[in-house]
């Protein structure tokens, strides 16, 4: 029963610490109407425009390059993979610096944010639709082939009916990212971009109409909470073993593809390249970077030690219950949202900087961060965990030796991104009136202020601090194991 | 006897239906049906991985229907083994060694973990990683894995099926000698009449989630 108990209680304070924002909002809010309806329904014109126009164009772009992507031998496939995933989990501001860098002048608005949705989304929705076309269609584009069906024919009949559920899907997963994304209209959406996010941090910051701010935030999130049930439901998917056919190829696609990887990778290291030229410069702003530096670094110390304790609570919790905690689906949950709420809980000054900035980005990163990296190897140790507690291992046993051990590789991935998205945040920051320079905010400042050469130099210093802190955590993560193996022994 | 009784579970479209059923405390009892016929989910139930509500299970006179996992100290060798593939054959037995035994008993253990290790000629791939074992030598170490366990009942869910036709005639005489040397009841859950006729003192049959036998 004590037992029983404790579960539950450790369930509930999970969910509950995710839920956090919703709850301080909800203590605050009086519930009042005070919105501008024009402006409202302007802004919700221009979130929905952004948001269905990237969607529309990532999904049906992303056909004809997975088609490409299945052309590839299985070794450059997994390479081609990898590189695909990058624009969507690097931290926005590179992707706004190459965007910048490839179209200049930059088309700030409603254009210009839907160009940097569709050039950091592309490539995860070309993913996704590669996974659904591998897992559903079997054999089928090889019997469409031997029984010459045609390609055009073939897709009619077979491939959009089987998969237009899941394409379907697709496009909910990135119309919801976009909906809820604050770090691009931020900077590029001007002032005939602005999306409802961006709209709530005006009200808040800038005409200090809380009122109004708390409306559009409930407009807000129970839009998300709407659409976020198309997503909920995670369905066990039967797959079959695939056979890649010729209808399923695409040469175009492929074309596409490195066209697109091109732009992206190839479009930063020119940036940076050109960069180079404008060091001098930098060094106006040395001890400005210092000082960000090292409270960057302390709250990046305290930031993963509170992510890893919520991992191993995690984990506990998934140990009890045989399934992960429901907070898993909280994977795009509103920046300004979170942000505004504990900008309200907390005072505005510098002491409590470091808090605010732990608090709001475990709340925002660690269930995305979570589903991305850990969730699918996690369950597939399911088994092993099994046969672990039929023979009478302990919860911290099992984490450890069968978790842990085995899934060390992800763990490095996941710890490196809570780290990258961690140094370069700077929207978060700014709707939680964090007063202390970080690195993130330092960038965000060249960016806003078009010193572009300057951004490239600070990203660049981003990249090298994300490597440096990452050989210290991996240091520490192995001296720490050595010395439990030593008290176990 | 140990005595199941309100064995009542419902999972998808299939139902487990077994009112009363006792099952010998000594010997091999096999408990053989077809594909479907609900074997598995049994054995899960057993295990702790199902729990329905109202049903008992007594064995030697304590209640393990009530027990957790990892409480009713089982020894289990499932179909597909699931050695920690990032073990050693060692450190797969070892690990549960430690986990399963009172740290006075550990000397006792290990002599008979040496015994059973001969037996089962595991001394050639004592140090290799479970991943790079053959399927027979997976098969041997699950099985000494679950024989150092200190276990109250061993249960073997279809310990040969994975096995070559040859491989499972020497792992059924190997399986036998051990189980004779051991005071445990084993519950062999299997569709393969060679291995009820090789191992089994008494034959339960199973048919759509009821005892038909």
């Amino acid at each position: 029963m004590k037992e029983f108990k404790v579960s539950h209680l450790l369930r509930y304070s999970l969910l509950l610490f995710f839920l956090i924002p919703y709850a301080i909002f909800l203590f605050y809010y009086k519930f009042s109407i005070d919105i501008d309806l024009s402006e409202l329904l302007w802004a919700l014109k221009n979130t929905l425009t952004q948001s269905t126009l990237t969607a529309l164009i990532v999904t049906a772009l992303s056909i004809p390059l997975s088609q490409g992507l299945i052309l590839l031998p299985e070794r450059l496939q997994t390479i081609v993979k990898r590189l695909l995933i990058v624009p969507q989990i690097l931290p926005a501001l590179y992707s706004i610096l190459i965007a910048f860098s490839v179209l200049n002048p930059f088309p700030m608005g409603t254009m210009g944010i839907v160009f940097l949705f569709v050039l950091i989304d592309l490539g995860f929705a070309t993913l996704m639709t590669y996974s659904v076309t591998t897992e559903k269609l079997g054999n089928m584009s090889v019997i469409g082939e031997v029984y010459s069906l045609g390609r055009l024919n073939f897709f009619k009949k077979i491939y959009f009916p089987l998969l237009k559920q899941d394409l379907i899907v697709n496009f909910f997963i990135i119309f919801i990212f976009c909906l809820s994304s604050f770090s691009i209209p931020l900077i590029v959406g001007g002032g005939r971009g602005t999306n409802l996010e961006v709209l709530i941090y005006e009200k808040i910051f800038v005409d200090q109409n809380w009122s109004a701010a708390f409306s559009l935030c409930a407009f807000q999130a129970m839009a998300i909470f709407f659409l976020s049930f198309f997503l909920l439901k995670n369905k066990q998917k039967d797959s079959e073993p695939f056979v890649a056919g010729n209808y399923l190829k695409s040469y175009v696609g492929l074309g596409v593809i490195i066209g697109y990887l091109g732009l992206y990778l190839g479009g930063y290291f020119i940036g940076l390249y050109k960069s180079f030229f404008y060091i001098s410069f930098a060094s106006m702003y040395v001890w400005d970077l210092y000082d960000a530096a090292i409270f960057t670094g302390k709250a990046l110390a305290v930031y993963l030690t509170v992510n890893f304790i919520i991992l191993v609570l995690w984990l506990l919790d998934y140990l009890n219950n045989k399934k992960f905690n429901l907070a898993t689906n909280l994977i795009s949950a509103s920046t300004v949202l979170v942000g505004f709420t504990l900008y309200l809980a907390f005072p505005v000054t510098r002491e409590y900087d470091l808090i605010k900035m732990t608090l709001a980005m475990s709340i925002l990163f660690f269930p995305s961060l979570f589903k991305l990296f850990l969730q699918k190897p996690i369950e597939d140790l399911r088994q092993q965990i099994l046969v672990a507690e039929v023979y009478g291992l302990s919860k911290p046993q099992i984490i450890i030796e069968i978790i842990f051990r085995q899934i060390s590789k992800q763990m490095l991935l996941w710890v490196s991104f809570l780290i990258v998205w961690f140094i370069s945040e700077y929207a978060v920051l700014k709707s939680l009136g964090v007063q202390t320079q970080t690195l993130g905010l330092v960038t965000e400042g060249f960016l806003s202020s078009y010193r572009l050469p300057l951004a490239y130099l600070m990203s660049f210093f981003i990249l090298i601090y994300w490597v440096g802190a990452l050989a210290v955590v991996s240091l520490i993560l192995r001296v720490a194991y050595v010395a439990y193996k030593k008290l176990t022994i | 006897m140990s005595h199941i009784k309100n064995l009542r579970f419902k999972l998808d479209n299939f139902e487990l239906d077994i009112p009363e059923l006792n099952i010998p405390e000594t010997g091999v009892t096999a408990i053989q049906g077809s594909s479907g016929s609900g074997k598995t989910t049994f054995l899960k139930t057993l295990i702790g991985l199902h729990q329905p509500s109202g049903w008992s299970w007594i064995f030697k006179g304590e209640e393990l229907s009530r027990l957790s996992i990892s409480k009713r100290k089982l020894g289990v060798v499932f179909q597909t083994y699931d050695l920690f593939p990032h073990l050693t054959a060692e450190e797969n037995i070892f690990l549960i060694l430690k986990a399963r035994h009172e740290e006075q008993n550990h000397n006792e253990m290990h002599k008979q973990l040496q015994k059973y290790k001969s037996q089962l000629n595991l001394e050639s791939c004592w140090k290799t990683l479970a991943t790079n074992l053959s399927g027979g030598e997976k098969q041997r170490v699950a099985l000494l894995r679950a024989l150092v366990s200190n276990p109250r009942m061993l249960l073997l869910d279809e310990p040969f099926s994975a096995l070559d036709s040859d491989l499972r005639v020497e792992a059924r005489r190997t399986v036998k000698e051990l189980i004779q040397q051991i005071n445990i009841p084993v519950y062999l859950i299997t569709h393969d009449q060679e291995d009820v006729n090789t191992l089994a003192n008494h034959v339960i049959k199973m048919k759509a989630g009821k005892i038909t036998q």
